[in-house]
């Protein structure tokens, strides 16, 4: 479960998350949707504990980010926009770096890997350095690295980017289960008919506003049959 | 052509300017680092305007130089000077230009010649080392014009060689930079490659620059006399096996069209051999840069290392390994940061060994022997610590995580977990060579260990003091946004700005110690009077980690 409440994060004039408060329950798939500088890394930089808001406080699973972020930061696993990093470690190398760093047993941790490493088909570089990977599979072991701990709630910011068809689609499924067992997937994307077909609820930003949230249902309202594609241009220009 | 050169330059001016380093920040405080920056600058600038005000006093004064016109003497000294360090410090910037910049793949796609782009990157490193040399020269030749007069046509003779002194040293580490990447092209860890033999290579000048000084245990003046004045000297001797600067030489003390003659040859010679090898590897060189960034490193091959591959680590320990490895492994990283670390125990080797095959080693031990007492050893020990020849590395600690940064904010470990591993690395570059030279100075010197070990131990706390500040200072302005890890850590103010405070601190050690001594204390007193100040300056400083440090780590 995630919370925010009223939270707001200014850059010098601009506020990029302008008092939002919102709730994503457990068990859903949470899609985050809205123009470019509309303020979703910012949002999901302020859950991950990256930056702090100025106002206001996250909760995730109920623990404060500000006053316990080291409990908080267990709960999730986080898939970055630009997965650049660590270009000189090896996939495996990474995939202990980051073991390491949230404490996940031997056993657990290869075990976890190599399935995951077979999933995406990557087993083959999995001894290669990063830096030699395409952008999607470097998507695909930031993807492998998030998920190590097992956490209870997944963020991914942008995750579709770069991905293949048969990685896009085992990454859904791989979001539609961990929400189908209780837990809790938060993505933003523009990829709007992922999000048609795989979001148990969407919320949409526009200028650091939350401007609507709800199932596809909800938002439709009296139009029933709008896809999300024509609701969210609707939304936006009414937003500004 | 002219165009990708307009661009590096001003990439290399902009990167030139702290403002462009804390960007979101108030534009004010940019003013303040770049006024604090030029300060400093103007400081080193002082130094070296005084010391050669010095030599060139004490040259002018000795009755038996003066008659030998020091003024060329000493500037030809400087141009010597230029040579050498261009051709050491030289390879490492040539070799990291032209082979590990990240922009290679994107300019090869672009319709320009290998040539070209081998002539613009040259060109953007040429244009640092002759402002270097212009800069050394100008205090000099300004004292010259006040004490023999104004000398336009003069002026523009060491102008031409200020310019053209670069050329040939930076000629030779771009043949020697092409060599190694393809010698190294031969091995799988061809980067760790790289770093060894580069290492060797240093070792290599290093020796011979020593080999051909001869030592004798004369008077530090009449040292000076021999290095630089009569036929003997190390001066005459370079000349006559490196002709150049023999003909720049010519040209500076011959009058009339014979001394144009020589400038006009050396000049044409410098341009010549560096347009040459130029031509003759720039064909070559968008190719052999491309195979060298596109290597797909692969580490080892198969099932076996998918599974078991070690132990589970604490988070530090994984972070400090991860750290380290990268120190090692990044040929930026690693020229810059290694260098400090094995520098002087590098010199004071490379010494060693030109003493003994000489026959001397024993003769200068003695000679150490009974000048050395306990108290001298400790303060050389002491000093080493406070000096911060390694202080680069906890002083760009954070900056260097660079994109990574973000992501390490969200794992759940504490702030002190990220800093502690940077500090300990910091110390340990620092402390390796202090240690090197404290176990050697047990073996010859027995009976001063009491002292060389307590010297070790506050030299370790002076080194904490001197990371623990670096690292907080880089944390609170971390360069996060580069895109080459040159750009990390070698063009980083953060460490120049800790280095320069390193040096401030020694500053401050040497006055403690002279103030105890002048209120009425011995040596011994000074020297304890500013062990209990780096211990209170250590107990503050860890203070000032845990607290500022941590919480500026996540403000950025
Ligand atoms: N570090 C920063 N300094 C100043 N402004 C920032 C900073 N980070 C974000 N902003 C501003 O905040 C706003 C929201 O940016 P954000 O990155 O959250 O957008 P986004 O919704 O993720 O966009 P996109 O779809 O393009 O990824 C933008 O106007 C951006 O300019
Ligand atoms: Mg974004």
């Amino acid at each position: 479960m995630i919370t925010f409440e009223n939270v707001t994060k200014v850059y010098g004039e601009k506020r990029a998350v302008d008092n939002l408060t919102m709730q994503v329950e457990d068990g859903k798939v949470f899609g985050f949707i809205g123009p470019n500088g509309a303020g979703k890394t910012t949002t999901i930089k302020l859950m991950t504990g990256i930056i702090q808001p100025d106002e206001g406080r996250v909760e995730m699973n109920g623990i404060d980010m500000k006053k316990s972020p080291l409990e908080a930061k267990r709960t999730f696993g986080f898939v970055p926009d630009a997965f650049d990093m660590y270009g000189r470690l090896t996939g495996m190398e990474y995939l202990r770096f980051m073991g390491d760093m949230y404490g996940v047993g031997k056993e657990e941790r290869n075990r976890l890997s190599e399935m995951y490493l077979e999933q995406f088909a990557l087993k083959d570089a999995a001894n290669q350095q990063i830096r030699s990977y395409s952008r999607g599979m470097k998507q695909k072991i930031a993807v492998i690295g998030a998920l190590l701990h097992d956490p209870s709630i997944w963020i991914l910011d942008e995750p579709m980017t770069g991905l293949d068809p048969q990685s896009m689609h085992l990454l859904k499924e791989q979001m539609r289960a961990h929400a189908d067992s209780g837990r809790t997937v938060f993505f933003s994307t523009h990829v709007l008919d992922v999000a048609e077909r795989l979001c148990d609820e969407i919320g949409i930003i526009s200028q650091g506003k939350l401007i609507a949230k709800g199932s596809l249902d909800d938002l439709r309202g009296s139009q029933k049959n709008d896809t999300l594609e024509e609701l969210f241009l609707e939304l936006v220009e009414k937003g500004e | 052509m002219l165009a990708y050169l307009r661009v590096q330059l001003l990439h290399k001016i902009r990167g030139l300017d702290p403002r462009n380093h804390n960007e979101g920040k108030k534009q004010s405080k940019g003013v303040w680092a770049f006024i604090g920056i030029g300060v400093l600058m103007l400081y080193l600038f002082g130094i070296l305007v005084f010391m050669e005000y010095m030599l060139f006093d004490t040259l002018t004064k000795t009755p038996i130089i003066s008659a030998m016109q020091p003024e060329y003497i000493l500037l030809m000294a400087a141009f010597l000077a230029s040579t050498f360090i261009t051709l050491i410090y030289g390879f490492f910037s040539v070799n990291s230009t032209l082979f590990f910049s990240q922009d290679i793949s994107s300019i090869a796609a672009m319709p320009i010649s290998g040539r070209s782009v081998l002539t613009v990157r040259m060109a953007s490193t040429w244009a640092g080392d002759a402002l270097l040399t212009l800069l050394v020269v100008l205090p000099l030749s300004i004292m010259i014009s006040l004490k023999s007069g104004f000398d336009a046509l003069l002026l523009l003779k060491v102008l031409i060689i200020s310019l053209c002194v670069p050329m040939i040293p930076l000629a030779i580490d771009m043949v020697l930079s092409f060599l190694l990447i393809r010698v190294s092209a031969l091995w799988k860890r061809r980067e760790g490659m790289t770093v060894v033999a580069t290492f060797v290579l240093m070792f290599a000048v290093i020796f011979f620059n020593l080999k051909i000084t001869e030592f004798s245990d004369e008077e530090i003046s009449q040292m000076l006399i021999k290095l630089l004045v009569g036929e003997q000297s190390i001066l005459n001797l370079i000349l006559r096996n490196y002709p150049p600067l023999q003909w720049a030489a010519d040209g500076l003390m011959q009058s009339g069209l014979a001394g144009w003659a020589s400038v006009g040859l050396f000049a044409a010679v410098s341009v010549g051999v560096i347009a040459l090898v130029i031509w003759l590897f720039g064909k070559d060189y968008l190719n052999l840069a491309v195979k060298q960034s596109e290597i797909r490193t692969v580490m080892d091959k198969g099932e076996r290392k998918l599974r078991g591959s070690g132990d589970v680590r604490s988070p530090r320990k994984s972070l400090f390994m991860q750290e380290l490895r990268e120190l090692f492994t990044v040929p930026a990283y690693a020229s810059n940061g290694l260098a400090g670390m094995i520098m002087i125990p590098l010199m004071i080797g490379a010494m060693a060994f030109a003493l003994s095959s000489d026959g001397m080693l024993g003769e200068a031990l003695e000679g150490l022997q009974s000048i050395l007492t306990g108290e001298i050893v400790y303060a050389i020990m002491l000093g080493l610590g406070m000096f911060g020849s390694c202080v680069s590395v906890a002083s760009t600690g954070v900056s260097r995580e660079g994109i990574t940064h973000e992501q390490r904010k969200t794992f759940p470990v504490t702030g002190l977990d990220h800093l502690l591993p940077k500090l300990w690395i910091g110390m340990l570059m620092n402390g390796f060579s202090i240690l090197l030279l404290a176990v050697v100075a047990c073996v010859i010197l027995p009976k001063f260990i009491p002292w060389i070990v307590m010297g070790f131990l506050a030299s370790q706390l002076a080194s904490f003091i001197l990371n623990a500040i670096g690292l907080c200072y880089d944390a609170a302005h971390p360069k996060l946004n580069w895109r080459t890890e040159q750009e990390a850590m070698k063009n980083n103010f953060n460490s120049m700005i800790v280095f320069l405070g390193s040096l401030a601190m020694l500053g401050i050690g040497v006055g403690v110690v002279f103030l105890v001594i002048w209120l009425g204390g011995t040596f011994l007193h000074g020297l304890l009077a500013l062990t209990a100040l780096l211990i209170i300056g250590a107990l503050a400083c860890w203070r000032l980690l845990t607290r500022t440090g941590v919480k500026s780590y996540y403000l950025h």
